[in-house]
């Protein structure tokens, strides 16, 4: 299936993500840059996660360092772990480079090329099937020479092949049976929108969406039992292409064993980070069994697929830009077969926002990254993207990480927030906490420097602001970087920086105000 | 619209416009956009006019045609002139433009026309800054400065910031070389930064120290007008609040009046008394700040409001999420421009051929209404926006017409009770050409203008047309919509009987 | 009004001198750029030896160019004489058509070769600044005119230009220059017509305008300052090819000028004559020396590029 919904009653509040005291820095002709000085938060599955602060507090090197996006040179992620799915994909930070400090200025870096490709490998991976990431400019995220249809194919192709393949199977094979079943518990659902729910995800089960809306009004139909029978067979039969399947099934083998490598590559990765011997040795085997069965397994396969290259990659290339479409219906585009021959610059902005939230989810990805998705488009029009986002998220229960310098945006879009400032995290807490108990000088001064749209403000009143400027991070302030422009500073706020404390009910605040004085870092 | 207050008015917008020519190939002119259509307002002494709308709404191009940066294509500015003759030349501009709009005249407000444009025309030559020569604008510069958004563009990277900040001086003012550093310095330390930046690059700032050196520029010559455009977009929460209780500051302190330009509606409520909401060209809604965020009238307006994210749980109830996009302002729409996203548009909100036909083939569709299936599939819809009619060609022709007809008429009718059926009861006329081609006709729209619904609150919506000049509230005004929707033909008419509805 | 004492940034120290402090951190920049530095060494040792040349020919023994006669000393063949030590150091790369020695000429050459690319690049830069500054600013009609009449310089290839105006005109150096010049100026034209259409957009410039700055002063004090250093960039790259093109007319003989003129391209078409002999070094060696002239000055132009690059100085 393309886009899961979720089974709301497996709803596993786990962490999906976790990261730990993330450290990036970017090192430039200026000095070294400390984007991110120990960044720790997590994300729940299914939640909606806020990162929210000024330009330059990181909130953007955060997201791109979760994504192992971070460009390389000048930045790199020099420290911290951060667990997507249990796994930690920067353990091996120290080994892929050498990092030798002289001065601010003066900065060797050695990298290790062969551990990097590997890495890369690997992350790449994982950052396509499990993260996937939206950004703020569509217009340049997007490739302007390729239509938008193309781009969300070659999208599909690279993460679904295994599902696909089921759904040409299915169609193809589908039996009496399979009808049967269908039409009893379809005949079960009383509720016109669970009825359409349930349409919907078979007839993608079975690679016939386009007929989706065909079998809704033949069941809506009331005629009596055995005619829908009929109408619905009359519906399927051309919809069948008649291909030999024994490829489709032999193709999907052939990326579940791929998945399978990727698997068992990870695990070996992971335990050579955890310097476990008993492990590496055992994945070694097992990474070697299964690329030595593979090699026998699918020689005839590889031969095939190459023999009939253009048939073979055709049924794909239909069965997904099919999916494409269905994908460009779920984002809310109007005239999706049109749209989905457009090239870029032919889309409004709300428009190319929405194909690009669209080719994020064809790898159905369990944790979307938003960073600014709507800085640049106008309020009318982020209306609409908030309320699809909010929209996707319940329906895939996928989590997502919004990322926003506007915290009206967050205060409607997220569960918890994490409020970030020079580089660290100074508050996390759940919404409401923070809009009606902030505790954080900074976050309070934040809130309180936001023009409202919705009270009366007479004529001659002035806002209160935080005074001076977001620091220079080649040479952040010491102790808490907040100090320089904190009302309630003390000196122990120049002299060590506090840490990120718990004052209740999962409300963190990184502040002496609220934390021992003693318990912070020198 | 020169209503009657103490206040001085310093600028008098009328009738603006603004074209830019659409250009393909060798100097070829392929069409125009409309950037401004028919902007007209004033703005007081010491007060700010804010001006709101999303990307494309053309409050950019009003704030440089205003500043005489731009030529204008027809309309004219007023500004800074004697309050006797800008009461006059108000009072003749208004006039002049409600006699021409009227569409039948009588032969006394013929002549009344021919004195009054008689008595106009040299006064706009003489005074209107859309029709003076650069030369001559000049001396009206030294009054009114702009301030821009992006402050990494707006200030010269090649120059000092004392060079930057003492450019309108040396070319409006008669100081010498001496009174200008030591007015330079002033105007440095008024904005919060010190002597030493003077001597430094732009490239050496941050964004709100850009801003401050930007307004240090426009104020230093003491201007009586500020066109601020989208000032603190670029900045950061913190640094804007900052910027803004400068401006205040400084509005209070000399008196100044401002044109603020923003598409952040936070800003424009805190800043603005009295706000100008733009689409497409032109404006929509203008009214006191306040009654405009508490009893807005007209729809966009609405609908941009409740766009608005809030802070408060409570205030996010009834939110108004318009359908489609923006249209391109050199293709937009008929009638009124919101009128295809307007989710209070009537039958007369500018509904033409192009609207129709997607709706019309989906509503004439046989899967949607199974009594369809009887006729024959469509072929073809061809839109004529010059006769206001669709063509509906089908594979075939059809012999029995009197009863298609009927049919087609009772899904149209049946459409027209959806929702967004509204669409659907501009058609005025259904009736076969030939044996397979159906031709529907659609209702002339009508085009809003800017009225003065209430006291001092203006707004170019058919809805409150009928209440116009009546200033009798909102429920009057909200009957009259009622009413308009009610009186929907039920039936659709052959051409031949075709009436006015 | 003054703003209360927090509100205001933190002060910093009084510079006093920003522009030469710009240019100094500039300075930095470009000598961080090894092969940038490398190239900016020898393109300054080649300007020494031409300014040098021009002031006291007499240090580098160079005086007598046109007695070229007075350099044939003892030797009596008419063949020129290999690279050598034992007669001297102007004889260290032997000697040419007429038992000229190479090593002095080449830098008698420097003199000319440099001396005419600059006088073309400068009178080029200076009217394709004019020319698309203009044209950029003030666009519509005349920037269409301007730019169709650049379109035709680049459109016909500039050896067949060359060759056309110096056949029209003679075939001197002289009219080879005046056919540089001519043909020169377009590809500055259209550099700087598309920075002044970017810069001409910009705010500051509208702010100006505001301030009733006239086109023409806007043009002056705003586009041109913020388009010289491109500009700057295309001149340090062009002195190269200027050289080379030199050595193109005279090798194709477009050039017939004095046969004892020093220059580098003269030689070397000169020296060409001899190579079926296998007599290499007249054609080598001032090649070589063209081919480092060259080089280090494209390497110098490009470190300049990336160091004028807003983006970085920010």
């Amino acid at each position: 299936m393309l886009v899961n919904e979720i089974d709301k009653t497996k709803i596993t509040r786990d962490d999906y993500l976790v990261v730990q005291n993330l450290k990036t820095q970017f090192f430039t002709s200026k000095g070294i840059v400390k984007a991110i000085d120990s960044v720790s938060f997590s994300v729940k599955e299914g939640e909606v996660y806020g990162i929210v602060g000024e330009s330059g507090c990181g909130k953007s090197v955060t997201a791109t360092s979760i994504m192992d996006l971070v460009p390389d040179p000048p930045g790199r992620i020099i420290g911290g772990s951060i667990y997507i799915d249990g796994f930690d994909i920067i353990s091996d930070t120290d080994k892929l480079v050498k990092i030798t400090v002289k001065s601010e200025t003066d900065v060797k870096i050695k990298r290790n090329k062969r551990l990097i490709k590997r890495h890369n490998y690997i992350i790449s991976r994982i950052r396509g099937k499990k993260i996937a990431m939206i950004f703020q400019e569509p217009s340049l995220a997007l490739n302007p020479v390729m239509t938008i249809g193309d781009q969300i194919i070659e999208n599909i192709l690279l993460h679904n092949m295994v599902s696909i393949s089921e759904s040409i199977i299915r169609r193809e094979t589908i039996k009496d049976q399979d009808l049967d079943n269908f039409l009893s518990e379809a005949s079960a659902i009383k509720n016109h929108s669970d009825l359409k729910r349930y349409v919907q995800r078979w007839a993608r089960d079975f690679g016939m969406p386009d007929i989706e809306d065909s079998i809704l009004n033949v069941l809506s139909s009331n005629a009596a039992k055995p005619f829908v029978r009929k109408e619905l067979v009359e519906l399927i039969i051309p919809q069948r292409k008649g291909v030999n399947i024994n490829i489709f099934k032999e193709t999907k083998d052939y990326h579940d064993d791929l998945n399978k490598l990727l698997d068992l590559n990870l695990k070996l990765l992971n335990s050579e980070n955890k310097a476990d011997t008993a492990g590496i040795a055992r994945y070694e085997q097992e990474v070697k069994n299964l690329e030595r069965q593979m090699r026998t397994k699918y020689l005839t396969f590889n031969l095939k697929r190459i023999i009939l290259k253009k048939t073979y990659q055709r049924v794909f290339q239909e069965e997904a830009r099919r999916r494409a479409i269905e994908l460009l219906k779920l984002v809310n585009i109007a005239g999706p077969e049109r749209v989905i021959d457009s090239y870029p610059h032919e889309l409004s902005g709300g428009m190319q926002q929405r194909s690009m939230i669209a080719m994020a989810l064809a790898s159905d990805p369990r944790l979307l990254i938003a960073d600014e998705p709507t800085t640049a488009l106008d309020v009318t029009t982020q209306a609409q993207i908030l309320d699809l986002i909010r929209e996707l998220n319940k329906f895939t229960g996928s989590s997502v990480i919004f990322i926003t310098h506007d915290l009206a945006v967050i205060a409607e879009m997220c569960n918890r927030v994490a409020v970030m400032y020079a580089g660290n995290i100074v508050e996390e807490a759940s919404v409401d906490d923070i809009f009606t108990n902030s505790k954080h000088p900074y976050t309070t001064g934040l809130l309180k420097s936001i023009p409202r749209t919705d009270i009366n403000v007479a004529r001659n009143l002035r806002m209160e602001s935080i005074p001076g400027n977001v620091p220079n991070l080649i040479t952040p302030p010491t102790g808490c970087r907040f100090n320089p422009r904190c009302q309630h500073k003390m000196d122990v706020c120049e002299k060590s920086k506090p840490k990120l404390v718990d004052v209740g009910d999962g409300h963190k605040v990184a502040c002496f105000l609220y934390s021992d004085l003693t318990d912070g870092d020198n | 619209m020169a209503s009657e207050n103490s206040k001085r008015t310093l600028l008098y917008v009328s009738h603006l416009k603004k074209y830019f020519d659409v250009t393909t190939g060798f100097l070829k002119k392929a069409g125009y956009v409309k950037a401004l259509d028919d902007v007209t307002f004033s703005l007081k002494e010491g007060e700010t006019v804010g001006v709101v709308g999303e990307t494309g709404c053309g409050k950019t191009t009003l704030g440089r045609t205003v500043l005489a940066l731009t030529e204008a294509t027809d309309g004219d500015v007023y500004f800074n002139l004697d309050s006797e003759l800008m009461n006059k030349l108000i009072d003749l501009e208004e006039r002049f433009y409600e006699l021409n709009h009227k569409r039948e005249k009588l032969p006394t407000e013929e002549n009344e026309l021919a004195e009054i444009s008689k008595e106009l025309i040299p006064l706009r030559n003489k005074y209107s800054l859309t029709r003076l020569k650069e030369r001559e604008i000049r001396k009206y510069r030294k009054n009114m400065q702009p301030i821009f958004q992006d402050p990494f563009s707006s200030l010269d990277p090649r120059k000092l910031v004392k060079d930057i900040v003492s450019e309108p001086l040396k070319l409006l003012s008669d100081l010498d070389n001496d009174e200008i550093s030591e007015k330079v310095g002033k105007m440095i330390n008024e904005i919060g930064l010190s002597d030493d930046h003077l001597f430094r690059f732009p490239h050496e700032f941050s964004g709100g120290q850009r801003q401050r050196i930007g307004i240090a520029r426009a104020i230093g010559i003491e201007p009586k007008m500020l066109v601020l455009d989208e000032p603190t977009s670029a900045l950061d929460v913190s640094v804007q609040a900052q910027i803004l209780n400068m401006l205040k500051e400084i509005q209070e302190n000399r008196k100044l009046s401002y044109l603020f330009i923003s598409h952040h509606l936070n800003v424009i409520r805190l800043m603005s008394d009295r706000v100008i909401v733009m689409y497409l060209g032109r404006i929509a809604e203008f009214a006191e700040t306040n009654t405009l965020f508490t009893d807005m009238l007209h729809p966009y307006t609405k609908a941009l409001l409740s766009a608005i994210p809030s802070i408060d749980p409570t205030k996010r109830k009834g939110r108004i999420i318009l359908e489609g996009e923006i249209p391109s302002p050199s293709d937009p729409p008929k009638g009124c421009y919101f009128h295809p996203r307007c989710p209070e548009a009537m039958k007369n909100c500018g509904w033409s051929p192009r609207d129709m036909s997607e709706p019309l083939s989906e509503a004439l569709d046989p899967f949607s209404d199974p009594a369809l299936s009887v006729l024959p599939a469509i072929s073809e819809i061809i839109e004529d926006e010059n006769d206001n009619t669709l063509d509906i060609v089908f594979s075939t022709a059809i012999t029995d017409q009197v009863r298609a007809r009927e049919l087609i008429v009772d899904a149209l009718d049946k459409a027209s009770k959806k929702a967004n059926g509204i669409k659907f009861k501009a058609i005025k006329s259904v009736a076969f050409r030939t044996p397979d081609t159906l031709t529907i006709g659609m209702i002339e729209p009508d085009v809003p203008r800017l009225r003065e619904v209430r006291k001092d609150h203006f707004v170019s919506c058919l809805i409150y047309d009928a209440g116009y000049n009546e200033h009798k509230g909102r429920k009057k005004i909200k009957k009259v919509t009622e009413e308009n929707t009610a009186n929907a033909t039920e039936n659709y008419e052959n051409p031949d009987q075709a009436r006015e509805t | 009004m003054v703003l209360r004492k927090s509100m205001r940034t933190p002060d910093v120290v009084v510079k006093k001198r920003p522009r030469l402090e710009d240019t100094i951190y500039t300075a930095k920049l470009f000598f961080k750029n090894r092969l940038a530095f490398v190239g900016f060494v020898i393109t300054m040792i080649y300007f020494a030896i031409a300014v040098i040349d021009e002031v006291y020919p007499q240090w580098l023994g160079v005086s007598n160019l046109n007695s070229m006669a007075n350099w044939v000393p003892a030797l009596s063949s008419n063949v020129p004489t290999a690279p050598t030590l034992s007669h001297g150091w102007m004889y260290i790369f032997g000697t040419t058509q007429f038992l000229v020695p190479i090593f002095p000429v080449m830098l008698a050459a420097l003199k000319f070769d440099i001396g005419y690319s600059l006088l073309i690049v400068t009178i080029g830069a200076l009217f394709g600044l004019a020319v698309g500054t203009i044209a950029g600013y003030f666009g519509k009609i005349f920037d269409e005119i301007l730019m169709r009449v650049t379109d035709i310089f680049f459109s016909v290839p500039f050896i067949v230009l060359a060759f056309a105006i110096s056949y029209a005109l003679g075939r001197s150096l002289n009219t080879v220059i005046i056919a540089l010049i001519i043909i020169w100026w377009p590809i500055y034209a259209r550099l700087t017509r598309g920075l002044a259409l970017s810069t001409r957009s910009m705010k500051y410039v509208e702010a100006a305008t505001a301030s009733g700055s006239s086109g023409m002063r806007n043009v002056v004090v705003h586009v041109i300052p913020n388009v010289l250093s491109p500009v700057f960039v295309q001149i340090s790259l062009d002195l190269g090819s200027i050289v080379q093109i030199f050595a193109t007319l005279y090798f194709l003989s477009v050039i017939q000028g004095s046969q004892l003129l020093p220059e580098l391209g003269n030689m070397i078409s000169r020296g060409q004559t001899y190579l079926p002999q296998g007599i290499w070094w007249p054609v080598v060696i001032p090649g070589i020396f063209l081919l480092i002239f060259t080089v280090s000055i494209n390497l110098m132009g490009d470190g300049l590029r990336d160091v004028l690059d807003p983006k970085l100085r920010r």
